[in-house]
């Protein structure tokens, strides 16, 4: 009996041993390719990564993205730039004028959107419980992270009418959260992008003009005032870009979209170096029928003569059985030894027009015939003819239509804020109607919050 | 003891184990003390064994009550030291122990005898411990190498195929290399990914997740590879599959899915034996699509065009516009997937070794080839090696194995099969007079193209394992398993301009995808067994505790820009390298775990298990969590009523179990808040990206298993069955919980109140059909009838899953368009429009469900023996319900090639053909008809079938003229026959990409001596 009393004791003591002290071992701390919220806080190099892969994913997988499925392709299939021979029903149902609300490429740009949308709110409550960062770099990015929230929410009510302003990264409340009211988003927007300009810093917090300075706000700002109808301050802000000296004017159509052009506000790094831009990934073909999207013939031909934006920004590709045109701004798909092409989201020439729209609005009207002189005489076209306002808006929009085309879906947004879309698109989409102003809202996301109830109407 | 001092952390970890060995010694110090070993006239007794036909090996001979045993010899030989009072007693697997005084005899010579209830003798092995066939009270299948090496597979769950109940296997591709699936009595989690059993190499944690990148592998061989082909089948002694609670508590929080034991060979004691193996197999592709021919497919093509109103071809229909010679047929399958697969197959071991210490060195090589044209092959090296030493007195003894095994895999990039099934008929030439390719000036897509890609993945594993067991006082034996396995995977692909045509004027870029991935653990498991028998009770206990640690690293880089192909396998050619995925994790788990077995007269047989499991893949709050199950047994033919009625009923036992285990497999750190390294770059400053919304608070999933079990042995149990049902349900399941798009993410980890259940009946039948001196037969049947039910899934409505389930029905349901025949107007498919809004629509009229889980499977063998000859076959067979060729194949009358079938069509066989009306794509209706008709139950079709899986002849080389000579010469075919309704190639993978599996034949030798 002694013997096995002393066998029990052993056998319980290891097992209550084991228990009680070997919790550590299943402890592994943090993986070496992460590092916890508050310490990526600690040091400005890894608070400057964060920040950077907001862009990047910009430049990945956004709506700005010059990708399949950014508004560069898809709102130049909805509109009237692109024709469509591929074999993508999504995409054919944004050419056809019937997307569905399971449409994935809708849900895609709703989830992508605000997914960038927390990592800017993460970034700004990183930076204010940060202790180790100085004053100066909080306001830096502070500034550029309030940018990039107001641009997007930007573009989502431009694209889904009203939507959630999302201030927080608290996923109980973001998950049960309704429809903030059309003009509450849009002073949201006029709020963070006026805070922005006042944070960022004058010079670019880049070596090259990828990341967003005072006068990236100011821009967006000018774009912002144009879309509210605020002619004055669209033109104030438009001004005070033209008259800044660190851009100047690139007279050569073919010079507009390389990666020195001084005319380029903010453009997207391409990451790798070698690598160029995702819109010529997107948009260039070689044989037809393209199993890319394809700039219409009616757009096409649609230039007037002389055009040199007909000739160096749209390339041709033929066969007995057809032509088709593809968008040849950014003409690099492959990479070169080092790169030559960055996506651009703001220009110089975009400035001058929203500067010639609102004065045109403002009666200025010999302020925007010369604005406008500006991009045409580029283009190797004569001075305008339009005289009257009526006449000088419709040749602005005319102008913007071939400036723009197949950028972040400018045209779009134009036949919409200026309530030409019915106008222009019955006739030509078999399946429009007045409702498809606005997209629908994803059906998953209505079926997980029903806070955001009502479908928009006609899906 | 007491007053040492325990701090929390890893020195006290190490404490424990120098406390057991502590422990240990201060028992065996008491033992020398308390014990006392009365020493008699102990004399040197030498005998043979036999059995009716000769000299029997290996048979053990223990001096009764003692420690005290040996082994015979290859000639029956033995020797051991006993007293006269001892009694020694002779067993053997198969024959009836006996046991002989010893007096004064110092030469014994016995025959033993057969036992046709040889099967209550096998002893299986349930991890941990092993109990004997006839008492265990969990549920246990076996394989033994018998049945593994009949099989010329690399992979062994591809020699478990139909050989077991509650197993189901399915491979992927026919080509070397390629993936398994293996669902033990079921899908558990939702989660796709989360239902991989536990796989246990010799002790030692095999890991069943691939450390390669899966988009590396995918169109090379339609998947990840598999890390099971790093084993050799050839070297594995048995393979265990654990599946009820009983069986798998023990193994806690990884027992979920099921547990697969493989044990590897050891050397026995005796002469040292050379053993050599050598086979051969060819192989083809075993089922083939039957497609039109050139006439059947022009037919379609000219008819689809004058559908579309079109009469003049355009420029690129090249089959029919009088390109490509309408007079060319060729069959693709023949030319692409059509060749013969080579195996070789080399093996030579030897062994041997005294009483105390055996032996075991065994080296295979092999090498197989493709069915494509080209020069792509498999070569796959390994070596194993066993040392087994037991002290003089029996009480220590050491067990040490190392398996090291290298394979090399070199694929086209590309799977060729997929365009073998497209291909036009009257394609052309793939070559020109000269040997180069031919494009047909520009209008030929030459698929040997793709062989310019290659595919190479190199593995290299290595599994070791220590286990030190000492008998600290009778009964109580202290144990120790340390075990260490190393795994290291190199992928790389490459897609060189020469896969492109040269008329091509797409920008095309070469480029390198590398992947490499090393994974390392170590096991420390110390344990302590105590076994006691009383007067009534036999009872055995264990406790243990495990320390394991794994850790993981991944590489995934791809590369473009490269100035020439020739230089396409250095990344340093290249212009632009993007690191795809590096990632460095670290997996800690830890365990107590015991086990409590009680036995009453062998009649009552209870059986406790238990573990406490900690793991670094849970937040500190629910890091450590209990599993546990009880286990019962009745024999009831041991009660005295059987034992005194010569019955019919020869065994007998009732037996269940039910407990509690839990599954681990969702990815570590999920608990944690981070950011994490982004695969982009930004201005030159690699990105940090927030990795996920964080939920510190999940916890285990758990899985409560019950079953009941009946084995029932007749006639001395010449005919024996054993019938089970199972039920096990799955809560509390880790899914992505899914959140709206406003939270910034799509889902969060976290614990949901979802169930899974999965019931089934398990039926064995073995048979001994006849049995004599020269003849016997004896057939196998094994069937399971397994059911998969979601039974709740609150909020499935909101989530993503909406699409997918439904609450009632099984895991495996697709929510298609009901077929509804064709419209005798449009020549369209229809479809049932179930909301009645005159539109089929996605997300409305899917409504009609098809479920591919299996309705029953199982498999049948027969083994017959006569005189030196023997046969044995397995049909492998599966009710199941599959995706048949329409969900693949492209629009009818599009420049695609089809299947025969399609040449049924409308209008000419009316509105119930297998085609709808042929269109160019030009015809919208038509279009729309055939994207739906994927999408719906038409696109499902019995894929069961009755396959000849396995035959083997096997004639053993007459050895009269020596004793120790063994041989056999052995014929194999493997997949021979496949009797199905399918439509399609391969019923098994259902796939239009993948390669079928191939049917083999084999002629091998085996030498011994």
């Amino acid at each position: 009996m002694k013997t096995r009393f002393n066998i029990i004791q052993p056998i319980i003591w290891t097992a209550l041993l084991t228990l009680s002290a070997c919790e550590s071992f299943t402890e592994v701390g943090t993986p070496q390719s992460q590092l916890t919220t508050p310490a990526v806080f600690e040091s400005i190099n890894t608070a400057d990564a964060a920040m950077g892969d907001i862009y990047a994913r910009l430049r990945e997988d956004s709506m700005v993205a010059g990708t399949l499925n950014g508004l560069s392709s898809l709102l130049s299939n909805y509109s009237d730039e692109m024709q469509y021979t591929g074999s993508s029903i999504e995409i054919m149902q944004f050419n056809n004028h019937t997307i569905t609300p399971s449409n994935s490429l809708i849900t895609g740009l709703w989830n992508s959107t605000y997914s960038q949308i927390y990592a800017a709110n993460l970034m700004l409550e990183g930076l204010q419980n940060s202790t180790a960062l100085t004053d100066n770099e909080k306001a830096r990015l502070s500034g550029e992270a309030l940018f990039i929230r107001g641009y997007l929410h930007f573009y989502l009510i431009n694209i889904f009418g009203d939507v959630p302003y999302i201030t927080t990264t608290d996923y109980v409340a973001n998950s049960v959260t309704s429809k903030t009211p059309h003009e509450q988003v849009w002073q949201n927007i006029i709020a963070d992008l006026t805070q922005a300009e006042t944070l960022l810093p004058v010079e670019y917090p880049s070596q090259e003009k990828v990341r967003v300075n005072k006068a990236v706000a100011a821009a967006f700002l000018a774009r912002i005032y144009l879309y509210r109808e605020d002619w004055a301050n669209a033109a104030a802000k438009a001004t005070a870009v033209i008259d800044n000296p660190n851009y100047i004017w690139v007279d050569d159509t073919s010079q507009e979209f390389l990666r020195e052009s001084t005319a380029t506000i903010w453009a997207l790094h391409p990451g790798t170096p070698g690598l160029n831009t995702k819109d010529a990934r997107t948009f260039i073909f070689s044989s037809g029928p393209p199993s890319k999207p394809s700039l219409a013939a009616s757009f096409v031909t649609g230039f007037e003569s002389g055009d040199l934006r007909r000739t160096q920004w749209v390339r041709t590709v033929s066969n007995s059985s057809g032509s088709w045109y593809s968008s040849y701004k950014y003409k690099k798909p492959l990479g070169t030894a080092s790169s030559e092409e960055y996506t651009i989201l703001f220009r110089l020439a975009e400035q001058y027009l929203i500067r010639a729209e609102a004065n045109a609005h403002l009666s200025n009207i010999s302020d925007c015939q010369a604005d406008l002189n500006k991009i045409r005489n580029r283009a190797g076209l004569s001075n305008t003819t339009a005289s009257t306002e009526t006449e000088l808006l419709e040749a602005i929009a005319k102008e913007r239509r071939f400036e723009f085309f197949t950028e972040q879906g400018h045209r779009w947004f134009d036949l919409k804020r200026t309530g030409k879309a019915t106008e222009v698109l019955s006739p030509i989409k078999s399946g429009w109607e007045d409702t498809q102003i606005i997209l629908p809202l994803p059906q998953s996301e209505l079926l997980l919050n029903g806070n955001l109830l009502p479908q928009n109407p006609g899906y | 003891m007491k007053n040492l001092s325990f701090n929390k952390g890893r020195p006290s970890c190490l404490c424990i184990f120098i406390l057991a060995i502590l422990l240990s010694s201060q028992i065996y110090a008491a033992k020398l003390t308390f014990g006392s070993y009365t020493k008699q006239s102990q004399h040197q007794i030498t005998g043979t064994v036999t059995d009716a036909t000769g000299p029997l090996s290996s048979v053990t001979v223990i001096v009764k009550g003692t420690t005290t045993n040996t082994v015979t010899d290859e000639k029956g030989n033995f020797s051991i030291t006993a007293n006269s009072t001892d009694i020694l007693v002779f067993s053997f697997i198969g024959y009836a122990p006996r046991e002989i005084q010893v007096g004064s005899q110092t030469s014994i010579n016995i025959v033993l005898i057969e036992d046709s209830t040889q099967l209550k003798e096998v002893t299986i092995n349930a991890g941990y411990y092993s109990v004997k066939e006839k008492e265990r009270t969990g549920s246990i299948a076996k394989i033994k190498s018998a049945d593994l090496d009949k099989q010329p597979v690399n992979n062994p769950l591809a020699a478990m195929q139909g050989r077991m109940s509650g197993v189901n296997i399915t491979q992927n591709t026919g080509l070397p290399g390629g993936g398994f699936n293996i669902q033990i009595r079921g899908i558990n989690s939702i989660r796709g990914d989360g239902n991989d059993p536990l796989y246990i190499v010799n002790g030692v944690p095999y890991s069943s997740q691939s450390l390669g990148d899966p988009t590396v592998s995918a169109s090379a061989i339609s998947g990840v590879t598999n890390p099971l082909n790093n084993l050799n089948p050839s070297d594995i002694e048995s393979i265990e599959v654990l599946k009820d609670a009983d069986a798998t508590a023990i193994y806690g929080s990884r027992g979920a899915n099921g547990v697969v034991l493989i044990t590897t060979k050891k050397g026995k004691s005796g002469e040292t034996r050379f053993n050599f193996n050598a086979f051969t197999t060819v192989g083809k592709v075993a089922q083939k699509m039957n497609l039109m021919n050139t006439s059947q497919y022009l037919a379609m093509r000219a008819e689809a065009f004058a559908n579309d109103g079109i009469t003049e071809y355009p420029e690129d229909a090249y089959d029919i516009n009088g390109t490509w010679d309408s007079n060319r047929n060729t069959d693709w399958q023949k030319e692409l997937i059509g060749g013969t697969s080579y195996i070789q197959n080399f093996q030579a071991s030897v062994s041997g070794g005294n009483a105390n210490t055996q032996f075991l060195l065994s080296g295979t090589y092999r090498k197989e080839t493709t069915v494509f044209p080209g020069d792509f092959h498999y070569g796959k090296g390994s070596v194993n090696s066993n040392i087994t030493h037991q002290s003089d007195d029996k009480r220590f003894t050491l067990n040490f194995s190392a398996s090291y095994s290298g394979d090399k895999n070199t694929l086209p990039g590309r799977d060729l099969t997929s365009r073998a099934y497209t291909l036009a008929p009257n394609a052309p030439e793939l070559y020109n007079s000269d040997g180069s390719l031919n494009w047909e000036n520009g209008t030929f897509n030459n698929p040997l193209a793709f062989l310019n890609g290659r595919y190479l993945t190199a593995n290299q594993n290595l599994i070791a394992n220590v286990l030190l067991s000492y008998n600290v006082l009778p009964g109580l034996e202290a144990k120790a398993s340390i075990g260490y396995n190393d795994t290291r995977i190199t992928q790389n692909v490459t897609s060189p301009l020469s896969i492109y045509s040269p008329f091509d004027t797409n920008e095309h870029e070469s480029s390198l995808f590398v992947a490499s991935g090393t994974g390392r653990s170590y096991i420390f498991e110390p344990q302590l067994n105590y076994r006691k028998e009383l007067d009534d009770i036999e009872i055995n206990f264990l406790v243990g505790t495990t320390f394991q640690s794994q850790k993981t690293t991944k590489l995934a880089q791809s590369a473009f820009g490269f100035a020439s192909d020739a230089l396409i396998n250095s990344l340093a050619a290249a212009t632009t390298v993007t690191v795809l995925n590096h990632e460095v994790t670290e997996y800690n788990y830890n365990a107590l775990f015991g086990r409590l077995n009680m036995n009453w007269h062998k009649k009552y047989i209870v059986n406790l298990t238990g573990r406490r499991d900690g793991s670094s893949r849970f937040g500190p709050d629910n890091r450590f969590a209990n599993f546990g199950a009880a286990g019962a047994a009745w024999l009831f033919t041991n009660e005295g009523i059987f034992k005194q009625h010569n019955s019919i009923l020869s065994f007998g036992k009732l037996r269940g179990s039910y407990g509690i285990t839990g599954n681990d497999q969702i990815g570590d750190y999920q608990y944690l808040d981070t950011y994490q390294v982004s695969p982009y770059l930004y201005d030159g400053v690699v990105g940090l990206l927030p990795s996920r919304l964080y939920n510190p608070d999940f916890g285990w999933e758990t899985n409560k298993k019950l079953e009941l079990a009946l084995e029932l042995g007749f006639l001395k149990d010449n005919i024996f069955l054993s019938a089970a049902w199972f039920r096990n349900r799955s809560s509390n399941q880790l899914v992505g919980v899914p959140l709206p798009g406003t939270t910034g993410f799509s889902s969060i980890q976290s614990n949901f109140d979802a169930t899974v259940e999965n019931t089934g009946v398990e039926v064995e039948l073995r048979t001994t059909n006849v049995k004599s001196k020269d003849f016997s037969w004896t057939t196998t049947v094994n069937l399971t009838v397994p059911k998969n039910k979601l039974v709740s899934f609150p909020g499935l409505e909101g989530s993503t899953y909406a699409n997918q389930l439904i609450v009632g029905e099984s895991l495996f349901i697709k929510k298609v368009f009901n077929y509804a025949g064709i419209n005798p107007e449009t020549g369209a498919y229809t479809f049932q429009d179930f909301n009645g809004d005159g539109q089929i629509t996605y997300e409305d009229d899917r409504q009609a469900i098809v479920d591919t889980s299996p309705e029953y499977y199982g498999g049948l063998s027969n083994q017959l023996t006569y005189k030196n000859w023997s046969l044995d076959f397995l049909f492998q067979f599966v009710k199941q319900l599959g995706r048949n060729y329409l969900y693949t194949s492209a629009l009818p009358g599009s420049f695609v090639n089809q299947p025969v079938d399609m040449g049924n069509h409308f209008p000419q066989d009316g509105t119930n053909a297998v085609s709808q009306q042929y269109t160019t794509g030009q015809n919208g209706t038509l279009l729309e008809g055939h994207y739906n008709l994927i999408d719906s139950n038409a696109a499902f079709s019995d894929a069961s079938f009755v396959r000849l899986k396995n035959l083997t002849l096997v004639y053993a080389i007459p050895s009269t003229w020596s004793k120790t000579f063994t041989g056999k010469i052995y014929v194999q075919g493997q997949n021979l026959l496949t009797l199905t309704d399918f439509r399609g190639a391969d019923p098994e993978n259902q796939s239009a990409s993948a390669l079928p599996s191939l049917r083999q034949f084999t002629l091998g030798i085996q030498l011994g001596f």
